[in-house]
């Protein structure tokens, strides 16, 4: 039965029912499938235009969604443990939420922060040894004025250096023992400690 | 509101190759047109064939008829079909999904008569309107062929306008308040259209009928 036989009777009187049932008899025709294929295709093709492609299965958005942000999780972590990102964005792994998920990639990024922190001592404690190794050396060249040769440890200790007089005497000292550079270092600090002052042997 | 629940008019043959869709599948529970429409809106492509075979033949029997020329017809149904496919995310079931359908089909034709004004001015019947299927036997072929062209003759004597009213009711089954809807006229309107549609279209069938059995005897 048609659907325009249904309605005849639900609102019949308007229409003679003898006219439509002739005009039902004589219009039979149907649709050409050649437009059905048109349209059940654009009705497919439709669902595709709001981004979801014909091939995706119905799972692969949320499954998409899920390996998104494990991988943006991971990547914080590890950010976070290099030191990479600001403070405020930086999260304790201590207090990240439990579950099984959050424990593999703790788990993984405190071995690769280890592995960053063994790393670290290991080429730490090698610059240390190299460090050593060259400030003996000079140690050896200089004999004993160690002190001339390292430019952080003043020759003249404070003491010495409270008065133009006694500052003079140690520079006189390190003159005669044959630090001229020493000397000069010296001398050069203790004119701009003391604008007045003038060489003795220059009054 | 009353739903179209028929669930009839499926066609056996699966005829469109390429897409390898099962056309005739037949759901374990009737849904109404309105829910069919929602389930597409959600991605249910199957849900969209039950729904078109409810009404593809119907909706192009009406473009046909108030186009009287096949181009035009197989042109709007698709226009039209595109419509419902591209407003699905805006669909909400208000109307019965019918009305919905041909209101859009009846807008497209409006719009096609006002883009072409010749047609307007002018509506003479499509000769390819009879085409007829090889498959066809011949006998069966030529009556049916001029009962249709005798129908089609009577309603193109008729005002558009009455035409109109006339088709969506028979072929759309909408109600009088719902074709008054469809076409944007009230509903006295409406009724008178197709009171004088109903009239003129029964005189001119007895008239052409009677003409036929003279040419016979």
């Amino acid at each position: 039965m048609s659907i325009s036989g249904k309605n005849q009777r639900a609102h019949g009187g308007d229409v003679d029912p003898a006219l439509s049932e002739q005009y039902r008899s004589i219009a039979t025709e149907s649709a050409p499938d050649a437009l059905d294929c048109a349209v059940l295709r654009a009705a497919r093709t439709g669902l595709g235009k709001d981004g979801t492609p014909a091939w995706q299965p119905d799972w692969f958005r949320s499954a998409a969604f899920i390996v998104m942000a494990a991988l943006s999780f991971a990547l914080i972590l590890e950010m976070n443990d290099a030191n990479i990102l600001p403070t405020d964005i930086q999260t304790d792994g201590r207090s990240l939420p439990e579950g099984d998920s959050a424990n593999v990639f703790q788990d993984a990024a405190k071995s690769v922060t280890e592995q960053i922190r063994d790393a670290e001592e290991t080429a730490g404690s090698a610059i240390q040894n190299s460090g050593e190794d060259a400030l003996a050396a000079t140690d050896v060249d200089a004999g004993t004025d160690q002190a001339i040769v390292s430019p952080g440890n003043p020759v003249c200790d404070e003491k010495q250096r409270s008065t133009m007089a006694s500052w003079w005497q140690c520079i006189e000292a390190l003159e005669s023992g044959g630090a001229s550079d020493a000397a000069e270092r010296e001398l050069t600090e203790l004119m701009r400690a003391f604008p007045a002052f003038v060489r003795p042997d220059q009054r | 509101m009353t739903s179209a629940t028929v669930y009839a008019g499926f066609r056996p043959a699966a005829l469109c190759e390429d897409g390898g869709v099962a056309y005739a599948r037949r759901m374990n529970v009737e849904l109404d047109d309105s829910a069919l429409m929602l389930r597409y809106r959600d991605g249910d492509t199957k849900a969209f064939e039950t729904l078109y075979r409810r009404h593809n033949d119907s909706l192009y029997r009406y473009l046909m008829r108030l186009s009287l020329h096949r181009d035009t017809a197989d042109d709007l149904f698709q226009e039209a079909w595109g419509k419902i496919i591209n407003s699905r995310q805006n669909y909400r079931p208000t109307a019965k999904f019918s009305t919905f359908l041909f209101r859009v089909a009846h807008n497209c034709f409006i719009d096609h008569i006002r883009k072409n004004k010749r047609h307007a001015a002018e509506t003479r019947i499509d000769p390819d309107l009879y085409a007829t299927s090889s498959a066809d036997e011949p006998d069966q072929t030529t009556e049916r062929l001029l009962a249709r062209r005798r129908l089609d003759e009577c309603l193109r004597r008729i005002p558009p306008e009455q035409r109109d009213v006339f088709l969506l009711y028979e072929e759309g089954g909408l109600s009088i308040d719902e074709i008054a809807l469809v076409t944007g006229v009230n509903r006295e309107t409406a009724k008178s259209r197709l009171r004088y549609a109903a009239g003129k279209l029964k005189a001119a069938l007895l008239e052409t009928s009677d003409a036929g059995q003279d040419d016979v005897s």
